[in-house]
């Protein structure tokens, strides 16, 4: 198990902006507007405390699309099985932004400031990702030094045909509660700008 | 081995190196429940095998098994013994193995935590872990050090420091570098190089990570900023997966395919990494036969870095050093100095960066607080939040010494002037961390009056700096404006010392807001001297850029070329 307190992310400036619905090749900003959001982003960028945690769990079996873990769990996806049958392991990650970051956009939507809200928002969720494109990449590096590679893609939770009680086995075996992420009864994780994931790895096989 | 015959040996020949140590001895069947480096200890014949077959290869280093051995990663492995034993011991494996042809490099990486100011791990408590790994490798009879496989150039930096602080054996620093030349912490190439070539590695390179196909591009960028020599030790490719099995797809023909286009982009060190093992060598070590590195030729340049940036003087652009990150005449931000609150240092930073700084000077010189404290609160804060390189303003030698060995680049001292304190405190601090410096043409006896005195005191500490190390590339003269209030000659005198400034091939700098101290319409009297001043060869202010008048001076200069 690795877990970083904190992370050295950069801005994801592209990313805030594409979420924000701006293209980069058919929208112009004007120079005050873009830096009056470049400082939104950044002021919401501020509030974020990022976190990471990562792990790889053996897979003892493969069999009707179903993950058998050496932790004792079971992951039941087709679209998984397509996707990560060659490897001998999966890595699982979790990332917060922490809840400063929601609780401001929150307060900012009952003032009515909506459109800072809305930026604040897609810099949690793009900072999120942001922590797991740095997490896939960190173990990526490590795991190398063991002649071990990664998936190039991760798979979350709740798309295709990923149950969302996933979460509840990537929760338990990170141990997220340690890290003050909580997931509730509907398998949604608090603070809300978190997210899980689930990668192929063969480090545990070339070890 | 010394500084001095490793800069030979790397000018005399291509130095070869071994190959895969960790990914080739599992390949070879070697396996561990901990630690690579503890289980070695048990279990030495394969390590013995394999570092004999690249001497046979044709290495002239090999590297000690202890990548991973410093105290904070052993731990994660339950190892709580001391590392420096556990280096001792590794390295005696390595020299049982080598002929006495074959230099012995003890290998230093990651601890896997991020140090401050970008993790929880304390600056001072990463030097201290590396210090540890280091001493078990000198006892055990190292001749150098290979500091590799690193992607942070904090982390680097703290471990350079841990071998130039404990002896004065040669130390060559690779990172690992994704295709696009940054470290995946974000650091690029050129701040990697800029900083730790002066903060003293004597080679620099990327290792890792990518292939040599991949690493080409990335040791050409390296080259463009040092002139140390460089080092390249790429995977076989990149991994892959078949059969559910990790390959790497470069063959030997393949990968040294490239040794002549490292040869040609400047590369003196040559080995490799991840799936390559003894053939590569061998191949690699054959081909370099009678292979001079070229060294690189021309002036050194003036640069500057943040661990993201590196800010060229005297480059296609007029510099613009950021006045606003102090707090004189500041009351509202004296204020929030004295309650501990850095966020208006955020805002000028974002600021001047937007409105076109080149660097950010930061003065924390302010009664009523810990200056000291809140240097290193600021320096650790902007490292964060701008890309753009530091200049570090203080009259205390104390509060810049604490700055730059956290600052995680290169940054410009503001300032060493004549006077003996100056001389003989702030100049050997600045030299050990290889900043650049502002040098003030006074001395103990006050501000010169005439140019030639002023020459004169420059002379003094370009030849005390020289002691050091320093060239006048690695200089900013600052021309000491005056303000003309009070005496009309004052800009002339400042003016003349830029053109000599010029004349001599150094850069030059002005506290810009000076001249015009006590006058009115200020804004117009600074954008008028910056013009005078650039016409006679500014290459830098020391302004506040939110001068609109000022910045339509500075795109003046730039487009009309009065740099050149």
């Amino acid at each position: 198990m690795r877990y970083f307190s904190s992370l050295p992310l950069e801005i994801p400036y592209k990313q805030i902006y594409s979420r924000l619905g701006y293209s980069q090749h058919r929208t112009s900003l004007d120079e005050k507007t873009r830096a009056t959001i470049d400082s939104a982003i950044r002021k919401g960028f501020d509030l974020c405390s990022f976190q990471g945690v990562y792990t790889t769990v053996k897979i003892t079996k493969l069999e009707n699309s179903s993950f058998h873990l050496q932790t004792g769990q079971l992951i039941r996806s087709e679209y998984l099985a397509g996707k990560l049958a060659d490897f001998s392991s999966l890595i699982l990650m979790g990332a917060t932004s922490g809840k400063a970051i929601t609780e401001e956009t929150d307060r900012l939507m009952k003032l009515g400031n909506n459109s800072t809200a809305v930026i604040y928002d897609a810099v949690g969720s793009e900072s999120t990702d942001a922590i797991l494109d740095y997490l896939q990449k960190y173990s990526a590096m490590e795991y190398a030094r063991y002649g071990a590679v990664l998936s190039k893609r991760r798979y979350s939770p709740g798309y295709g045909d990923i149950s969302l009680e996933v979460q509840k086995i990537i929760y338990d075996i990170l141990n997220l509660s340690e890290y003050g992420i909580f997931l509730n009864q509907h398998y949604q994780l608090i603070p809300e700008k978190s997210v899980l994931a689930i990668a192929g790895t063969t480090y545990h096989d070339e070890k | 081995m010394t500084k001095n015959d490793f800069k030979l040996l790397c000018a005399k020949k291509t130095v070869i190196f071994d190959g895969s140590t960790g990914v080739e001895l599992i390949s070879r069947g070697m396996t561990f429940s901990r630690s690579l480096e503890t289980a070695l200890l048990k279990d030495p014949d394969k390590l013995i095998q394999l570092q004999r077959e690249y001497c046979s290869a044709g290495s002239d280093i090999i590297i000690t098994p202890t990548l991973g051995a410093n105290r904070i990663k052993m731990a994660e492995h339950g190892f709580t013994d001391s590392t420096e034993d556990l280096n001792y011991e590794l390295t005696k494996l390595s020299l049982s193995a080598v002929n006495d042809k074959t230099l012995i490099f003890g290998d230093i990486s990651s601890t896997g935590r991020f140090v401050e100011p970008f993790g929880d791990l304390e600056f001072e408590d990463a030097v201290d872990t590396y210090k540890e790994q280091v001493r078990g490798l000198i006892r055990g009879g190292v001749e150098g050090f290979l500091i590799e496989t690193i992607i942070d150039l904090q982390e680097a930096r703290a471990a350079l420091l841990a071998v130039t602080e404990s002896c004065d054996l040669p130390v060559i620093i690779c990172l690992s570098f994704d295709k696009d030349g940054t470290t995946i912490n974000g650091n690029s190439a050129e701040s990697v190089a800029v900083t730790l070539q002066s903060l003293g590695a004597d080679a620099i390179g990327c290792n890792c990570s990518t292939g040599p196909a991949e690493m080409l591009p990335v040791i050409k960028r390296i080259r463009a900023v040092t002139s140390l020599p460089l080092m390249v030790k790429p995977n076989a490719g990149l991994p892959a997966l078949r059969d559910g099995k990790t390959y790497f797809p470069m063959g030997v023909d393949e990968f040294i395919s490239f040794t002549h286009l490292f040869h040609d982009a400047g590369v003196s060190l040559i080995g490799g990494c991840c799936g390559t093992n003894p053939d590569f060598i061998a191949a690699l070590s054959e081909q370099c036969k009678g292979l001079v590195p070229i060294s690189k030729t021309g002036n050194p340049d003036s640069l500057t870095a943040s661990h993201r940036r590196v800010w060229r003087f005297c480059g296609e652009q007029f510099t613009l050093i950021g006045e606003r990150i102090n707090p004189t005449g500041k009351k509202e931000f004296q204020k929030q100095l004295r309650d501990g609150n850095l966020s208006m240092i955020q805002t000028f930073a974002a600021e001047q960066e937007n409105l076109g700084a080149s660097l950010l000077d930061v003065n924390m010189g302010l009664s009523g607080i810990d200056e000291q404290e809140m240097m290193v609160k600021s320096v650790s804060l902007l490292s964060k939040v701008s890309p753009l390189p530091l200049c570090i303003d203080s009259t205390r030698p104390e509060v810049i010494e604490k700055a730059l060995r956290i600052y995680p680049g290169r940054a410009l001292v503001n300032s060493i002037s004549g006077e003996k304190s100056r001389i003989e405190e702030t100049l050997p601090i600045a030299a050990k961390y290889g900043a650049m410096l502002i040098i003030l043409p006074l001395d103990d006896n006050g501000i010169p009056k005439t140019f030639e005195e002023r020459v004169t005191i420059i002379n003094t500490i370009i030849k005390e700096a020289a002691g050091y190390g320093y060239t006048t590339a690695d200089m900013v003269i600052d021309g000491l404006v005056m303000t003309i209030s009070s005496d009309q000659q004052a800009a002339q005198t400042t003016l003349r010392l830029i053109s000599w400034c010029k004349k001599q091939g150094i850069n030059s700098v002005c506290g810009l807001s000076n001249v015009s101290f006590g006058l009115p319409q200020r804004d117009i009297v600074n954008s008028a001297f910056l013009a005078l001043a650039a016409r006679n060869g500014l290459t830098s202010a020391i302004a506040n850029p939110s001068s609109e008048q000022l910045r339509g001076i500075i795109n003046a200069i730039n487009s009309e070329g009065c740099l050149v």
